[in-house]
């Protein structure tokens, strides 16, 4: 009976030789730890960049998204659950696809960067490094759709091979985040000072779920964290809380609950905030903060008119946008 | 007026019949909502205050184990799978068995569970 631990989330869990990792796909077979999910996703789209969602990245371009099964948190309002909260051995849909197949297939969609994404690519760690050194070397970007659980080692060697990542904060509270993730704050916290010390383009999204997370003054001291620690500059995405998985007894979000969080962000000293989820509010768009001029504006996950230029400048004013424009 | 209950009489403990709260009454103001105490009632509900402690000692217990449990699982937790099933796929090619990075041999202080004892989900 070979037990092994694992070190690569906060979890660390202590495995015995048959049973797997709380992530479900990371299995202890004969005493040596096994990913079983490597080279077999179980979700394969190509989205908007917008979807993610990344703003001041590559925006409108489609962006090679996949997943596996599995994941290190267990939210009770996961809008992937049928996915992240499953086994290898229990989905249906399973497709093989090799990193170098998932480079061939991203660039003949017309794709210039790969997603993980969907579950939490974490726990499809093997993969996502594997295929994202490939993509690097053919000219590809890399994207990590995260709750950014994960260990300050396996992270920093990751950032090695990354361009951007969106991280889910929960909310500025561990009491919530064991309430609703199973998981705890502070992890989260290190790893994003991690991404942002690596040089990593960094956006944040909040999903703001009605008497959770959606006290104004948890709001402010989450801009202030991020404004001090990671940066003004740093957008941050208020996302709409639509109710499924284990979480249906709230209401979605009200529109001007996201007004006053964005407000509240903003007077923090956020100068991206966003709100998402919501289809065609004005706060989907980004806007100079210096003279408020219009840049990008969307509705939905589509840009409708664009008027940064090309190296990521206000029109009106020069001032510089900060991002990857290109 | 032989025999005629005393204006004022001793005070006694009666139950409401409605409820379950003692209260302390003149014997005289009785009626169909007052149930007098029967003469042995001290010994005759003892089983019930022995059984809340009872009760209240079995929910202490049950607590205590749980949480146990969840500060177990919070440090080093795993899940059961479905090992053959798991197998089966790895054979036919649906799932794989890469070595993960990330890991160590569990060394002797790290643990939850008994080693010696643990048996698998099949």
């Amino acid at each position: 009976m070979k037990s092994v631990t694992c070190e690569l989330c906060p979890r660390g869990c202590v495995i015995p030789e048959g049973g797997a990792g709380d992530c479900r796909v990371r299995v202890n077979l004969g005493g040596e730890l096994r990913a079983t999910t490597y080279g077999r996703p179980s979700a394969l789209h190509v989205d908007p960049m917008e979807k993610k969602p990344l703003y001041h990245f590559l925006p409108g371009t489609p962006v090679f998204s996949l997943a596996t099964a599995g994941c290190n948190l267990h939210c009770l309002n996961c809008q992937n659950w049928q996915l992240s909260q499953r086994g290898g051995e229990e989905m249906e849909a399973i497709y093989r696809a090799e990193p170098a197949e998932i480079l061939n297939t991203a660039i003949q969609e017309g794709c210039h960067s790969i997603a993980y994404t969907y579950s939490d690519p974490i726990v499809f760690y093997e993969y996502t490094c594997d295929t994202s050194t490939l993509a690097r070397a053919r000219g590809l970007r890399n994207v990590l759709i995260t709750a950014a659980y994960i260990n300050p080692k396996p992270l920093r060697q990751l950032c090695q091979v990354l361009d951007a990542a969106n991280v889910d904060l929960k909310a500025m509270d561990d009491a919530l985040y064991r309430q609703v993730t199973g998981g705890t704050l502070q992890p989260v916290l290190d790893a994003l000072r991690i991404l942002r010390e690596e040089g990593v383009w960094l956006e944040l999204t909040n999903l703001v779920i009605p008497t959770l997370n959606d006290d104004l003054a948890m709001i402010r001291r989450m801009a202030r964290w991020i404004e001090q620690e990671l940066g003004a500059d740093t957008p941050l995405h208020f996302s709409r809380f639509q109710p499924q998985y284990r979480m249906r007894n709230l209401p979605p979000t009200p529109a001007e609950t996201l007004e006053y969080a964005r407000a509240e962000a903003m007077d923090a000293g956020l100068r991206y905030v966003y709100i998402g989820n919501l289809m065609g509010h004005a706060g989907n768009s980004t806007y100079c903060p210096t003279d408020g001029t219009p840049l990008i504006a969307r509705t939905g996950f589509w840009i409708t008119n664009r008027r940064l230029t090309a190296d990521g400048r206000c029109p009106s004013c020069d001032e510089r946008i900060p991002g990857v424009w290109q | 007026m032989q025999g005629a209950p005393p204006i004022l009489g001793r005070e006694r403990e009666a139950w409401c019949a409605t409820g379950v709260r003692f209260i302390r009454v003149p014997s005289m103001q009785t009626s169909a909502r007052w149930v007098r105490m029967p003469v042995n009632w001290r010994t005759r509900d003892l089983p019930l205050p022995a059984l809340i402690l009872l009760c209240l000692t079995l929910i202490g217990l049950h607590l205590r184990l749980v949480s146990k449990e969840a500060a177990d699982a919070g440090t080093g937790g795993w899940r059961h799978i479905d090992r053959a099933a798991l197998e089966r796929r790895i054979e036919s090619g649906d799932l794989r068995d890469v070595r993960a990075d990330w890991y160590h041999p569990t060394r002797p202080d790290e643990g939850p569970f008994d080693q010696g004892s643990f048996g698998t989900s099949e």
